[in-house]
């Protein structure tokens, strides 16, 4: 039984993965988001990472279609942002470090889309990159893999997801 | 490789005998949202199926038809066994007090109550042990913890499934 309705989050990769969407071309330009002034700036590993911000609806044949032109508001404990969809977002990645809380993990980009009487709310939540996976056999061949993904969990910043599609209902 | 093919199937049929149950008859109730609570703190849908049951070990049996109140700080609602209530997931941040987490909820049926915490969904704390600590193990864990992946930062929801035991 599922449990779990789709959420916003989990919408998002249905969407993707499943549901062939004809996008339009993007053409406004980027948008950076602010930094707050509460953010610990020593967290920002000072580079950025666009996500792809789109809207889209189920239409009266029951297909999902996009909507254009919906205003969003992007807001999470660091970040504030605004885009028109389609629009990418700049958003500054994050220090994924043992010293900071939850290891520096930025809370989930919450974007509320409004177009008309239509609105919906999806998150985008960053992740650990994957790293390199070590193969073989042996215990030696282990704790190098340990060693590998410990370095690698301790100077990859968190990943944004590159788009985030919100349904609008 | 015969006796393993039987332990499967035996394994399968066991894993298939825990998730049945009588049938719902009734449809998912929603609940109802507190007043005070804000708009901003939530996110999505989770079903929750509420089940009830009277006996211990070989004699614990379902039973259908029990009226039960479910209740949190946050949202209300009343089910007869086994139905499903829809109830909100919550965002989780610093921004929002207690990290946006929403409060235990409690069903009861007829005298007996379960209770249950919101976790993030898809992951949780990973246990710590703290030794000498007093206090039920469950909540100690999920207070002392570290986050598992992104926990952090995904919304809270409840476990999926809620049983309660008639005395």
């Amino acid at each position: 039984m599922t449990s779990l309705r789709l959420t916003p989050l989990f919408a998002v990769l249905f969407f993707a993965a499943c549901v062939p969407v004809d996008y339009a071309k993007i053409t406004s330009p980027a948008k950076p988001m602010s930094v707050l002034g509460t953010a610990d700036k020593t967290r920002l590993t000072g580079k950025t990472q666009e996500i792809e911000i789109r809207t889209v609806t189920k239409g009266a044949d029951g297909k999902m279609k996009e909507v254009t032109g919906a205003a969003c508001s992007l807001t999470s404990d660091e970040l504030r942002g605004a885009v028109v969809t389609p629009q990418k977002a700049i958003a500054p990645t994050f220090k994924q470090r043992a010293e900071y809380a939850d290891r520096g993990l930025p809370s989930g980009i919450v974007v509320d889309c409004k177009a008309g009487a239509l609105k919906g709310r999806a998150i985008n939540i960053a992740s650990e990159k994957q790293g390199g996976v070590v193969t073989g056999g042996g215990l030696g061949v282990a704790l190098v893999s340990i060693a590998v993904s410990a370095a690698i969990a301790t100077s990859t910043p968190w990943d944004w997801q590159g788009i985030t599609t919100v349904e609008l209902q | 490789m015969m006796r393993a093919t039987v332990l499967i199937g035996l394994a399968l049929f066991g894993l298939a005998a825990c998730q049945t149950g009588i049938e719902p008859t009734l449809q998912p109730v929603k609940a109802a949202l507190s007043g005070s609570v804000s708009q901003d703190r939530l996110l999505g849908t989770q079903s929750i199926m509420i089940r009830t049951y009277t006996g211990k070990g070989s004699a614990r049996a379902e039973v259908s038809g029990q009226p039960c109140t479910l209740s949190a700080a946050e949202f209300s609602a009343k089910v007869t066994t086994p139905q499903a209530v829809i109830v909100p997931t919550f965002l989780q941040g610093a921004r929002f007090a207690n990290r946006g987490r929403p409060g235990a909820l409690t069903v009861t049926c007829n005298g007996a109550a379960t209770t249950v915490e919101a976790q993030p969904t898809g992951g949780g704390r990973a246990p710590v042990t703290t030794p000498g600590a007093p206090g039920p193990a469950g909540a100690l864990q999920t207070t002392t913890g570290v986050f598992v992946g992104n926990g952090a930062a995904r919304p809270w929801a409840y476990p999926p499934f809620i049983d309660v035991a008639l005395p």
